[in-house]
């Protein structure tokens, strides 16, 4: 299924676990003016909680409601037997929980049909068991995901933390945590594990994730502040003879799955330095474009780099 | 010899609740050691453990996308040969199928002297219907793989709903004990009896109490032995129980038997059981026995033999169970009689 502009059909990909609140997510954006559509619309039905939609909004919204019991139903031709059948000018594809995403988000689909927005429900009541156990489902469901929205939470939880696991695979997403009495916002008022006010703020091994993670969010808090971590060399072709990358190995799903997680530094011993060696940085940190972000992002300009000994762990952890 | 019992179920099923009570109340004085596949929730309580002389050891792979067989084994081996327990036991990722838990068990006992002492699923009764219904095949597979299942917060639960959980477990594995008592009413001892399922079951025990101890088959009282020789007196056919509304091979007597989570009135019970003695309408029945959870908050066991009817109050049995045998028994009938239970 791809992204398509002007698609004859647009496909909302709703994800999350069973009773993590798809369908009280759904049932209320149906019933909404700014989702009102003059056509059809088609709501797959692939999990069965205990919410349900009411027949009076299904027909309200011109919305026909289809059941997959086995997520292996679902195929191309099954589709365009509804495309036929219904002429829907918007599906929602409510996915099981259990189900891997990319199973769905990989499958064919009826000419005319484009992808427009993939959304995740999470029960924060659950996330920490659930993200334990499940990663792997987790981390699929907020790959590419426009909107991540956590509900049922309190000030208690470690909300900071959740966001983290969600903005590891996916920088843009727009996370959103519900509470009781509605959003909350603020979440970032917990101390990071260093001190940001000094004069050079020390990043420990094991808080590399996190700093890069606050620093991508958070880009005012750390200009023209100067850092200092231990990272690996990376210098990817193109790069000029005085830019390298330092960065470190995350495991965002599991030992099978890892990403090089890094930012560009800039230093004039760069040119001395080994691909895949340890070294010891520090730096000023700078905002701006460069083609290999594609984006603005920071960069460092490293006053000190030097080489240094593997971190006891090399992998970088999110929880 | 090292005793293995495995505790699977699904992320909140409450297994480190009943891994706790089995430490505490079932496995006093033993070496055990604690193999987690799933980061919990609520930790273990580590210095309880440590006072119990409980060893943990969690394993790394608590992630479905990784394989638990390859380094399983392994794993169990080394801590055998590092610690010789009495027992392991085995709380595997609540999102894996226990047979896959089972067949790394058996491979290595060829390797070590191991025994797979129990299995036991313990299910959500308020999630059981929607979990089976979407988890699709590692819930399943989970309750068809069981030895015994324990349902949990059954306390909080309707009666409807247990009973409907239990339908639909009994539809996809016979054999389990379904132990619908509240955990916290039941000795950890004897739930640990019921997960191994070394408990006799009721029909066995009934069969045996009314077994003739001059011919060893079964007949009714002041018959004549004689007259029935052609019947089969050598019978290992008491054991394949668990199927209720099993005959046995015993030509005349039979048994009949169900499990209920109603709630009984002493009273109306016993004008239930009295009207067994009502052959047209129920067969010829020579005894019933059951335990029964009664509307007072507390337990009724019953035994019934034609013309005198006996109930007393006695501990919570792990869920309601009553058992008839006799000839020419009319299920349906004993079915309503007991089904209807007044509340």
């Amino acid at each position: 299924m791809q992204m398509v502009d002007n698609a004859r059909v647009v496909v909302y990909l709703m994800a999350g676990f069973l009773e993590s609140g798809k369908t009280s997510f759904l049932r209320y954006t149906l019933g909404q003016e700014y989702f009102e559509i003059d056509g059809n619309t088609l709501l797959i039905l692939c999990e069965e909680g205990e919410e349900e939609y009411g027949e009076e909004l299904l027909k309200r919204t011109n919305t026909t409601l289809l059941t997959v019991d086995d997520p292996e139903e679902m195929t191309l031709e099954w589709l365009q037997e509804a495309d036929r059948k219904y002429r829907p000018e918007r599906v929602i594809i409510e996915c099981n929980g259990m189900c891997p995403v990319s199973k769905i988000e990989d499958m064919d689909v009826p000419a005319g049909w484009g992808l427009v927005q993939k959304l995740v429900t999470v029960d924060a009541s659950t996330f920490g068991t659930y993200i334990a156990n499940m990663k792997p489902l987790f981390m699929e469901m907020v790959r590419n995901a426009e909107l991540v929205m956590f509900n049922r939470c309190t000030r208690d939880m470690p909300l900071a933390s959740y966001r983290r696991n969600v903005k590891v695979v996916n920088q843009s997403a727009q996370i959103i945590f519900e509470g009781e009495d509605g959003e909350i916002d603020n979440i970032f008022e917990d101390a990071m594990p260093y001190d940001l006010d000094a004069p050079v703020v020390q990043i420990d091994d094991m808080d590399y994730g996190i700093w890069y993670v606050d620093m991508m969010d958070h880009p005012e808090r750390y200009l023209k502040k100067t850092v200092e971590y231990k990272a690996k060399v990376l210098k990817p072709r193109g790069f000029a003879a005085k830019e390298f990358v330092a960065g470190r190995m995350a495991m965002t799903c599991c030992a099978d799955d890892t990403t090089f997680l890094g930012y560009i530094c800039r230093s004039p011993y760069a040119p001395k330095l080994t691909p895949g060696q340890w070294v010891k940085v520090r730096g000023t940190v700078g905002y701006e474009y460069t083609r290999a972000y594609g984006r603005k992002g920071p960069v460092i300009k490293a006053e000190y780099v030097e080489e240094a000994q593997a971190p006891q762990d090399e992998m970088v952890y999110f929880n | 010899m090292t005793k293995i019992d495995i505790i699977s179920g699904f992320l909140g099923a409450g297994k480190t609740t009943l891994i706790q009570k089995l430490l505490k109340e079932a496995f006093k004085g033993e070496q055990v050691v604690l193999i987690e596949n799933e980061f919990g929730e609520i930790g273990i309580d580590g210095g309880f453990l440590k006072e119990a002389g409980v060893e943990i050891r969690e394993m790394n792979s608590g992630c479905i996308c990784c394989s638990l067989v390859g380094d399983f084994g392994a794993s169990l081996k080394e801590v055998i040969d590092t610690y010789h327990p009495d027992r392991i036991l085995i709380e595997p990722s609540g999102v894996g199928k226990l047979s896959d838990v089972k067949k790394a068990v058996e491979g290595v006992k060829t390797d070590a002297d191991v025994v797979l002492n129990s299995a036991t699923t313990v299910v959500d009764v308020k999630k059981c219907k929607m979990y089976l219904k979407n988890f699709g095949e590692f819930y399943r597979n989970q309750v068809e793989s069981a030895g015994a299942i324990i349902l949990s917060r059954t306390d909080i639960a309707d009666d409807a709903k247990v009973e409907q959980a239990v339908e639909q477990i009994r539809a996809l594995n016979a054999e389990a004990p379904i132990i619908t008592t509240p955990e916290d009413q039941i000795d950890g001892a004897k739930l640990l009896e019921i997960m191994e399922q070394h408990a006799p079951s009721l029909e066995e025990e009934l069969m045996e109490e009314t077994r003739c101890e001059v011919c060893g088959g079964h007949h009714a009282p002041g018959e004549e032995h004689h007259h029935h020789h052609d019947h089969e007196h050598e019978h290992g056919h008491h054991h394949d129980h668990g199927h209720h509304h099993h005959h046995h091979a015993d030509e005349v007597f039979g048994s009949w038997g169900m499990e209920t989570v109603k709630k009984y009135n002493a009273q109306d019970l016993k004008v239930r059981l009295d009207a067994l003695g009502d052959a047209d309408t129920y067969g010829m029945v020579l005894r019933a026995k059951g335990m029964v959870e009664g509307d007072k908050g507390t337990w009724i066991y019953f035994d019934m033999v034609p013309g005198e009817v006996e109930l007393r109050e006695g501990q919570p049995d792990y869920t309601g169970r009553i058992c008839v045998i006799g000839s020419k028994l009319k299920e349906e009938a004993l079915k309503d009689l007991f089904a209807g239970a007044a509340e």
